[in-house]
């Protein structure tokens, strides 16, 4: 572990200090969250918020009917997210 | 918002307030399926992001997001270290000893002796292992 932290984090906890505004924008990675992990996710959370992903970025943008709320939504897409990859990784290493 | 701030107290965080905070971890010492698992046991109690950081391949950002924007996460800090240790010990154990636990379990399903099939079909005029031979 590092003392001095990378601009990436920096901009990660920056975007999501500011997830109150209703939008965050982060990096994703294909080896951490696979295709179709955020194709569920995307999926479960179609009525809170629109989701675009352009290359390696992922960009959340909630409704307006649920704009208060946008923290804990952008929270649970994002505990979502890690739930279904994980359940991915496992299932891979199963079949192993 | 507020600026960011490293922690004296705990160099390796960097956090938002005290509800916002990442740790940067580096994948040669703590597997990819270490830091899933170390992270999914903290999801009960903050939102959880995990990041590869393209300017160091080798480092993965956690970053934990307080359920409630004023709930203290940097004692959390230590604790996830701690699970990346448990975790990718208990990886590299399961790694170790594996194949003898899935030889144990599938003895204790097996109907004959899975090490010697000869052992529990014998009689004993058959003497299979030579238990009534003179030495």
């Amino acid at each position: 572990m590092h003392s001095e932290m990378t601009e990436t984090t920096k901009a990660i906890l920056s975007e999501l200090a500011a997830a109150d505004n209703g939008s965050c924008k982060l990096p994703i990675a294909q080896d951490l969250y696979p295709e179709e992990s955020l194709a569920v996710a995307i999926e479960a959370f179609a009525l809170y918020c629109d989701v675009e992903i352009g290359g390696a970025t992922l960009a959340l943008h909630m409704r307006a009917e649920h704009r208060r709320e946008s923290r804990k939504i952008i929270g649970s897409f994002l505990s979502f997210l890690l739930d279904s990859a994980a359940h991915i990784r496992l299932r891979a290493e199963a079949e192993r | 918002m507020e600026s960011a701030r490293e922690s004296l107290a705990r160099p390796m965080a960097l956090s938002i307030g005290d509800s916002l905070v990442a740790i940067e971890i580096d994948t040669s010492l703590y597997g990819l399926d270490a830091i899933f698992r170390a992270s999914y046991r903290f999801t009960d109690r903050c939102y959880i992001f995990l990041a590869r950081i393209p300017e160091a391949p080798t480092l993965v950002a956690i970053t934990l997001m307080a359920k409630h924007p004023t709930a203290d996460l940097r004692p959390l800090v230590g604790e996830i270290c701690n699970e990346l240790i448990d975790q990718q010990i208990r990886l590299a154990l399961s790694k170790e000893v594996g194949p003898l636990r899935e030889l144990i379990v599938a003895q204790a399903f097996a109907e004959g002796n899975l090490l010697d099939a000869q052992r529990d079909d014998g009689d004993y005029e058959g003497d299979p292992l030579g238990i009534g031979r003179s030495r």
